[in-house]
């Protein structure tokens, strides 16, 4: 169980604001800027892969928490980039710092816990509700 | 600019699980599970709509603070729903309490902040840092 896990993994991924990550296009707005939703989803996805190499064959995380900061806007064809840091390991619960940027400014920072599970006992779980 | 919002203002947005809500959707290793960014953009849409109805033509309003607990796991198929409820307006900074559910048990729970903007000049002035 996570037993490459230590303090300061980190991870960068990088992705260009296309029309589907705008809040136009998310339905959370009129503006055709870089939604919340997706910039979540980008500092995710940098976290889950901060740690995802460390962790034992069938592991995998779920996000459980985020609390995140949109602290500037971001128009199509912009590159942003979400940088996250393994800040802290709680058994199974993991927390991130996480910053993002697009080319002029930092745009937004984030506290992220993601759990580490057995993806197919999660799963077998969760479609369990389904019946 | 006086907006016709007040607090205790509720709304609830109704939305059923499709394989590209999941987490799998976002990055193949990832579970086929209703992901935390479609949680969150369900809670910004269900705090959207208490105040939508209230903007002059042109206005809109951003996501600035999402502080989101992911409380439970759910399949594809299942309904999902984002009860927000407005509590805190400061000048064009509005407060929302949200709560998600599924048909089983409570998925989320969410303080969120968004900012009234004018969207033409809020676009513009954006788009001058494609420009820069």
């Amino acid at each position: 169980m996570g037993t490459n896990l230590k303090l300061g993994l980190n991870a960068r991924k990088e992705q260009t604001v296309q029309h589907k990550d705008t809040a136009k296009a998310v339905g959370s707005g009129l503006a055709e800027v870089f939604s919340t939703p997706s910039m979540i989803a980008l500092m995710e996805n940098a976290a889950y892969s901060a740690v995802q190499p460390a962790l034992a064959q069938g592991a995998s995380t779920v996000g459980i928490s985020i609390n995140a900061k949109h602290l500037a806007a971001t128009p199509m064809g912009c590159r942003v980039w979400a940088v996250a840091t393994l800040s802290q390991i709680d058994g199974k619960k993991l927390a991130f710092s996480i910053e993002a940027y697009d080319e002029t400014e930092l745009i937004g920072t984030a506290e992220h816990e993601r759990f580490i599970i057995d993806e197919e006992k999660f799963m077998s779980k969760a479609n369990e509700k389904a019946k | 600019m006086e907006f016709d919002l007040k607090v205790g203002m509720t709304a609830k947005l109704k939305h059923t699980v499709r394989q590209e809500d999941t987490a799998n959707a976002l990055n193949a290793s990832l579970p086929k599970v209703y992901s935390t960014p479609s949680l969150t953009a369900l809670i910004e849409l269900a705090s959207f709509k208490i105040i939508e109805p209230h903007l002059p033509q042109g206005y809109s309003a951003v996501g600035t603070i999402v502080n989101l607990e992911h409380l439970a796991a759910t399949p594809v198929g299942m309904k999902v729903w984002a009860e927000a409820t407005l509590v805190g307006i400061d000048r064009r900074r509005i407060s929302f309490k949200v709560t998600a559910y599924d048909e089983k048990e409570k998925i989320g729970e969410a303080d969120h902040d968004r900012f009234i903007i004018d969207a033409d000049k809020f676009t513009k002035e954006t788009y001058k840092k494609a420009n820069a």
